[in-house]
């Protein structure tokens, strides 16, 4: 029922990122649901997915040692707290979702300043501070400015 | 659809009277619409610092030179279309009266989004007025305006005020004579209104008020947050929020649980009531309707205490007095005639056991008054402070699990004061499928004040450990039933998208007069409900239909909740409002003659917590969600609430509780 993000998976061979739906195996496997084989849409390597036990520890054991996420956009959810940023566009599928964030000002131009990001995500847009929980976080495409909010930690 | 189509949904308003001019007051949530309808018309409506509060449409008057205007105050909306509850009523109340002048009330410091809407309504080329509100945060937060020239591109009057102190209210009435329509051209070029309201508009529209902005907005933000921020974000950090939900949880228990239905109940019964006011009926009809008898009397002993927790307290006054009790003996070898039975009679449903002045108003002035009070208070301490908003960040994934987000924290929490009221505020929501969860939950298992009073005087007669049991199960059966609607309802909970308002220092008069407000409509309600249910109770027990009931109810109350006969009238008069039914069952809990055991205590306090709240709830919901909802929800509720009281029984029984 949730409709949190797609989980995106990295091709450790050639660096590609994919969503599971768009590994091309998905079909006429005869593992059916037991297969725990990913395989990537660029090159066609199979590799297995880590189990969720293992993901598990190396959340906890990595806690707090995010690399932060270097490439040029980005959802909201990647930003740490305090940053700033400029939005690119909204991802939302929904049209009804789009416009409800852009009548809180989001859209397209406009700065974010990330302020916090759990329990729920907590944005201010000019003087408006807006709570917008993870799923729509993610639908969010920021670009990173420079600035940072330190008085917020 | 656009609200000034034809086929939008009427609200049914009246017409007001054909010469009268009109002023719609418009605005963002949250932006001091209805302080300034208070300060233009002198009536009060109930304000708070929470978006969304004002779900109906509030109609009062006002002069304008010497002309008379009917203002009305419409909900806040973000966008002029009709997308939620809120947005259609002001929709239609526009539709309704196309002659109406409209004064948009913009946050000062919020100036993009209330060009926005400004740009939205201009396109129905109406005469308007721009009240600039909050001036005063928007001197705090740095940030300056040129009114004037504002006023100029828009085309019409740009008046700053700061409504809650009153500044500026004159110059708007000054201004309203000279409305005018906005500016033609003030539209954007590209015609995007064409393709309908939606994304592609509001986007364009924004650009437009950017533009706008940068001609007449400059900020300069001061170096450090205010205290007001700081707090804000300390309440919705993960730990610190968490902190902040503690402190505000201890201090409402203290505030209502110790002190409201501690101390203040105990003098009201006791003393105001007890020693005072019903002996002092008793002897007044007496006097009016004599007949042979002898009043009994009772010892009253009554401490007043400082509560510090709920067994401790700092005693302050003491004292032991004889009073007169409303049971009485008749003389022995009287033999009354027929004018003597009437005039007993008419003794009897004043002051006599389940007399209207002795039961009915002793409970709901002496019980249920200052619970209600004293919690509604510390909810509009809460609503104006802009706390609950962020509780809603906090709770927001608790309530995700049981289909709904953390919008619906407000009538949860408003329900723990009045639940008829609370199912009223569930508008707020967004679905249809929200609204109905959130109902069912607040008619199931969140006990209104009044109730929690009665429960609360019932706890002490069981042990610590039952009432964080009763806590406990409370919570489960809140979540459990929940996911389980959620599920059976299938969908999706809405979007969590909430505004966070600043956080301001409560406004004493606001509270206090907001306090009234719900007072004055929870007594209306609650008085003659009391009073129905005492004079009910008064003609079974002259019918000796009590003695009936209670033989009809046994397999029910004595086979499977394992309960004494006696307290099926308990449950029958819960159907009227499950507090007043647990005031029955509080004599029988602690009373001087009291034959409840705690098992047994636990037993009825479970069932009656489950009961439907009262029969106003009931016509609230069939109001608000139609009859055939609200018929599902009584026909859920009530043999629930029973199956999980005999549950409690038999497992308590088999545990050896």
């Amino acid at each position: 029922m949730k409709t949190a993000a797609p989980q995106m998976l990295h091709c450790p061979l050639c660096g590609f990122e994919f969503e599971r739906a768009d590994t091309p195996c998905n079909h006429g496997c005869p593992l059916g649901r037991f297969c725990k084989l990913v395989c990537c849409p660029n090159c066609r390597y199979e590799f297995p997915r880590a189990p969720q036990g293992i993901s598990w520890i190396h959340k906890l054991v990595h806690y707090g040692r995010k690399p932060a996420a270097d490439r040029e956009l980005l959802g909201l959810h990647e930003l740490e707290e305090g940053e700033h940023s400029e939005l690119v566009c909204l991802n939302c599928s929904q049209a009804s979702r789009r416009n409800s964030l852009a009548v809180y000002g989001l859209t397209p131009g406009s700065h974010l300043i990330l302020l916090q990001k759990r329990p729920t995500y907590v944005v201010r847009i000019g003087e408006t501070e807006l709570a917008i929980e993870s799923s729509i976080a993610s639908d969010i495409v920021v670009r990173r400015r420079n600035g940072a909010d330190p008085e917020r930690k | 659809m656009n609200c000034h189509e034809p086929n939008a949904v009427t609200t049914g308003e009246p017409a007001a009277a054909a010469e009268q001019p009109i002023l719609v007051l418009i605005g963002n949530p949250n932006v001091g619409k209805s302080v300034l309808f208070t300060k233009l018309t002198g009536k009060f409506v109930v304000i708070s610092n929470y978006p969304g509060t004002t779900v109906e449409i509030a109609r009062g008057g006002t002069f304008v030179g010497n002309k008379e205007f009917t203002v009305l105050d419409t909900p806040g909306i973000n966008e002029f279309a009709p997308r939620t509850e809120d947005a259609r009523v002001t929709c239609d109340v526009l539709r309704d009266h196309p002659e109406a002048t409209i004064v948009q009330v913009a946050d000062a410091k919020n100036l993009r989004r209330a060009l926005l809407l400004t740009l939205q309504l201009a396109e129905l080329g109406r005469p308007m007025v721009l009240a600039l509100n909050l001036m005063d945060e928007l001197d705090k937060c740095g940030g300056r305006i040129d009114v004037e020239k504002l006023g100029q591109i828009l085309g019409i009057p740009v008046i700053p005020t700061v409504a809650v102190a009153g500044t500026g209210v004159d110059q708007l009435s000054g201004a309203i004579p000279h409305a005018a329509p906005p500016r033609p051209g003030l539209l954007p070029e590209d015609k995007s209104r064409a393709a309908g309201r939606g994304y592609d508009q509001t986007y364009s529209y924004l650009r437009r008020a950017n533009e706008i902005l940068a001609q007449v907005y400059t900020l300069t933000r001061p170096p450090h947050p205010s205290f007001g921020q700081r707090l804000g974000w300390w309440a919705t950090h993960p730990i610190k929020g968490l902190a902040f939900v503690a402190v505000v949880l201890y201090f409402t228990f203290w505030f209502v649980g110790l002190l409201g239905a501690g101390t203040a109940v105990g003098f009201l019964e006791k003393v105001v009531f007890g020693r005072y006011i019903n002996p002092w009926a008793i002897h007044v009809a007496d006097v009016l309707l004599p007949f042979p008898h002898t009043q009994d009397t009772q010892v009253s002993h009554y401490s007043l205490e400082i509560p510090l927790s709920p067994t401790h307290g700092i005693s302050v006054w003491d004292s032991t007095r004889t009073v007169v009790a409303p049971t009485y003996s008749l003389a022995p070898g009287a033999m009354p005639g027929r004018w003597t039975q009437a005039r007993r009679l008419a003794h009897d449903f004043l002051v006599g056991e389940y007399g209207v002045i002795t039961m009915a108003l002793s409970y709901s002035l002496a019980i249920v008054l200052p619970i209600v009070t004293t919690f509604f208070l510390v909810f509009s301490l809460l609503e104006d402070s802009g706390y609950l908003s962020r509780l809603a960040v906090m709770v927001n994934r608790l309530f995700r699990g049981m289909g709904l987000n953390g919008k619906a924290v407000l009538p949860m929490v408003l329900g723990l004061g009045c639940d008829t009221m609370a199912t009223m505020t569930t508008r707020i929501l967004e679905t249809r499928r929200e609204r109905v969860i959130t109902t069912l939950l607040l008619a199931l298992a969140v006990p209104c004040s009044a109730q929690l009073g009665v429960l609360m005087a019932m706890m002490a007669s069981i042990s610590f450990g039952a009432v964080v049991f009763w806590v406990i199960l409370m919570i489960v059966i809140t979540c459990v039933i929940g996911w389980l609607t959620a599920r059976l309802y299938g969908g999706d909970p809405s979007d969590f998208i909430l505004e966070l308002p600043p956080m301001r220092r409560p406004q004493m008069g606001n509270v206090v007069a907001k306090t009234f407000a719900r007072l004055e409509w929870y007594l209306k309600e609650v008085i003659p409900l009391f009073v129905l249910g005492t004079m009910i109770l008064f003609v079974l027990d002259k019918l000796h239909a009590l003695d009936k009931i209670a033989r009809l109810g046994e397999p029910l109350v004595t086979g499977w909740l394992g309960l004494p006969r006696e307290t099926a009238s308990a449950f029958l008069i819960g159907f009227l409002r499950r507090d007043y039914g647990a005031v029955f069952l509080l004599d029988a809990a602690t009373g001087p003659h009291h034959t409840l055991s705690p098992h047994q205590v636990l037993v009825a306090m479970v069932t009656l917590t489950l009961f439907m709240p009262c029969i106003a709830t009931l016509f609230m919901i069939s109001r608000e969600l139609g009859r055939k909802t609200a018929a599902w929800i009584t026909v859920f509720i009530f043999p629930f609430a029973f199956f999980v009281g005999g549950l409690v029984n038999h497992l308590g029984s088999l545990i050896g509780f």
